[in-house]
């Protein structure tokens, strides 16, 4: 057989050295098609990573609960009330709603902060919160620091754990400076971590990154604060969002008088929302992919088709010759979906050669020359698996139903109606 | 070498069917040398497709070398054309894309013969031809003598015992003719058998027998075209 193959393939360049134009926009054809659907499903799939990264930066199943104005009347009282509650009503929902929140915290939030370390100052907003606000936030320490502990709370202790810019800004670096004692707003505080460096999609009053975080109980030491600016809370895997409301509802309502169900008594950021709808919308993005994918390639795929269809047209005489001198019916139909297969393979090939280059290089080449980076507007675009199979699955598909079918008929031809031999 | 009893073709083309052979029945036995003659349209390529297994029979039985083709599936009837029988046309039917050399290598392919043995086979059969000069060169830089050559050459590939040919000559002036027919004769002389389809009566009464044809049938000798 493999002197069989040595004839297939060099009669393919010579079909491809005969029709060179018609080779090239079929092979282009192809390979555009290829490097399209790539494409898209790389920077789809980059757009996706990052929002799914950003969304995280703000926090993991996490509502964020301010105070609010009833909307409707009860048990004899006018609605328009505004509903407020202490740190001791956050402790007792934390008691309390143990069924479907996993993790509760308090946050007293105070704007333009005086920090200074040695001769560098910086304003900053400030939390004091309770310890579990950091994991629930995603508010992760740096090595060699930690965040807020129970510890820190009961004792009222001065410490503060810093966002990554403003201790950039404090100490013109992240790291070796835990331990080091800074002044807010002339009151010693020890730093005992730094954020780790996240992105973060959505926010309430600044960005992690340009805040500081103290123990709630130190910050009312310093503000007497009688209520938190808001609470923070996050679902327990596999539960509701909506039920964990309801059962901060069912805590506060009868402590404030108001109607469970009346939903504008608080103030609620159900931050799952966001994630929902961009799960959504990753759904309809890649089916539309999809669906271009499919179209592009199957338009490249009619293109070998045809170019398959003349040629064995063209050859029908040579195929009869070659019957006649004793070639077996799969040695022809061998050669046509070889060549319809190489012409795909070909043009595939150099599709996936330049989506993958694309995707690995000009990042960082962007980054380079241009000075932008592509992830801060689309993502890092990343070859998605999804797509690289599907494009490789079509292009299978195509190959063969190009090449088999007028393969096919071409070794179905009778050396007699082929070609009149005598 | 060939037996055939009570050969019929019938051609259906719509609801008008045509008769090209009937009822033919011919023994050729081995190392004969065959004239096959008559008019256009008398049955001669129809026949000559049959014997050659490009085209099966509508009745009657042929046996090759003793085997019922009828009972043969595809892929046997491509190994009695590549390796039983050479057939020479009378357009020669080379691949225009393809030397000299290549040309005659087609049957070897087929054949599955190593490379090194068909590129011996291919020069000795062109040197054979005449033709040692001109292995690389493609069919358009031919003249049609040299063309038939490479097509005699191509035929003898795998060494067949059986050679069919089609107006060898017709297409080629009277010198280059006989020198193909010199190398029929030669072919006949090394105990192939031949038959030949021919046009040319002279060249028809050089060979020891001849096979008449008229409207499908065989026949004694020809009618006088009226």
């Amino acid at each position: 057989m493999s002197s069989f193959r040595l004839i297939s393939i060099r009669q393919f360049f010579k079909d491809i050295s005969r029709q060179k134009m018609r080779t090239l926009l079929t092979t282009v054809g192809i390979f555009w098609g290829t490097v399209s659907v790539v494409l898209l499903f790389s920077v789809g799939k980059g757009l996706q990573e990052m929002m799914v990264t950003n969304s995280k930066g703000l926090g993991d199943r996490i509502s964020i609960v301010w105070p609010g104005v009833t909307a409707k009347a009860w048990n004899g009282m006018p609605q328009g009330r505004r509903i407020r509650y202490t740190e001791s009503d956050v402790r007792e929902i934390k008691e309390n709603a143990t069924e479907t929140i996993s993790a509760i915290s308090v946050e007293y939030r105070s704007s333009a902060f005086n920090m200074k370390f040695g001769r560098s100052t910086a304003s900053a907003s400030i939390s004091g919160v309770w310890p579990a606000f950091g994991d629930m936030r995603n508010i992760l320490p740096q090595e060699g620091g930690r965040f807020l502990n129970q510890l820190d709370l009961e004792k009222k202790r001065r410490v503060v754990f810093l966002g990554d810019e403003i201790a950039e800004k404090l100490f013109g670096k992240t790291s070796e400076i835990v331990g080091k004692t800074i002044n807010i707003n002339k009151v010693p505080y020890v730093v005992i971590g730094v954020m780790q460096k996240k992105t973060q999609n959505s926010a309430y009053a600044g960005r992690d990154k340009d805040k500081g975080f103290i123990p709630s109980t130190t910050f009312n030491s310093m503000m007497n604060r009688r209520y938190p600016s808001n609470f923070v809370f996050q679902a327990k895997e596999g539960v509701e969002m909506a039920s964990a409301i309801d059962e901060v509802h069912r805590v506060l309502a009868p402590r404030y008088g108001y109607d469970p169900s009346d939903t504008k008594a608080l103030s609620i950021w159900d931050t799952t929302k966001n994630g929902k709808f961009w799960v959504n919308f990753f759904v309809i993005f890649r089916s539309f992919l999809v669906v271009i994918g499919c179209f592009t390639l199957i338009t490249g795929g009619i293109g070998v088709a045809n170019i398959m269809h003349v040629v064995v047209q063209e050859r029908t005489k040579e195929i009869g010759i070659k019957i006649a001198l004793g070639a077996h019916k799969n040695m022809i139909l061998m050669q046509f979906l070889a060549e319809g297969t190489l012409l795909i393979v070909l043009g595939g090939g150099l599709g996936f050669a330049l989506s993958y280059s694309l995707v690995t290089f000009l990042p960082p080449f962007l980054l380079q020359t241009a000075g932008f980076d592509l992830a801060e507007f689309i993502g890092t675009p990343n070859i998605d698996t999804f797509g690289t199979m599907l494009t490789v699955t079509i292009l299978g598909l195509t190959a063969i139903f190009a090449g088999y079918f007028p393969a096919r008929k071409a070794s179905n031809l009778q050396p007699v109606q082929a070609i009149k031999l005598f | 070498m060939i037996r055939m009893s009570n050969v019929s073709k019938v051609y259906h083309t719509g609801s008008i069917t045509f008769e090209a052979l009937r009822d033919v029945n011919i023994e050729i036995k081995e190392r004969e040398y065959c004239a096959v003659v008559g008019p256009s349209g008398s049955g001669k390529s129809t026949l000559m497709n049959i014997i050659g297994c490009l085209d099966d029979s509508s009745t009657g039985e042929y046996y090759l070398r003793g085997q019922k083709v009828a009972n043969m599936t595809q892929n046997q009837l491509a190994d009695i054309r590549n390796k039983t029988i050479g057939f020479v046309f009378q357009s020669f039917n080379l691949l225009p894309y393809a030397t000299a050399e290549e040309n005659v290598e087609v049957p070897l392919l087929f054949a599955g013969q190593s490379r090194k043995l068909r590129l011996e086979r291919c020069r000795f059969l062109l040197e054979r031809v005449g033709l040692a000069d001109k292995m690389k060169n493609r069919p358009t830089e031919m003249s049609g003598g040299e063309m038939q050559r490479v097509a005699v050459a191509r035929a003898l590939a795998n060494d067949p015992p059986l050679i069919l040919a089609d107006e060898p000559t017709g297409n080629l002036d009277t010198r280059t003719g006989g020198a193909i027919v010199d190398l029929f004769n030669e072919l006949h002389d090394e105990g192939r058998t031949i038959i030949m389809i021919t046009h040319d009566p002279n060249i028809a009464a050089q060979l020891p027998r001849q096979i008449y044809m008229q409207d499908g049938a065989l026949v004694d000798r020809l009618r006088a075209a009226s």
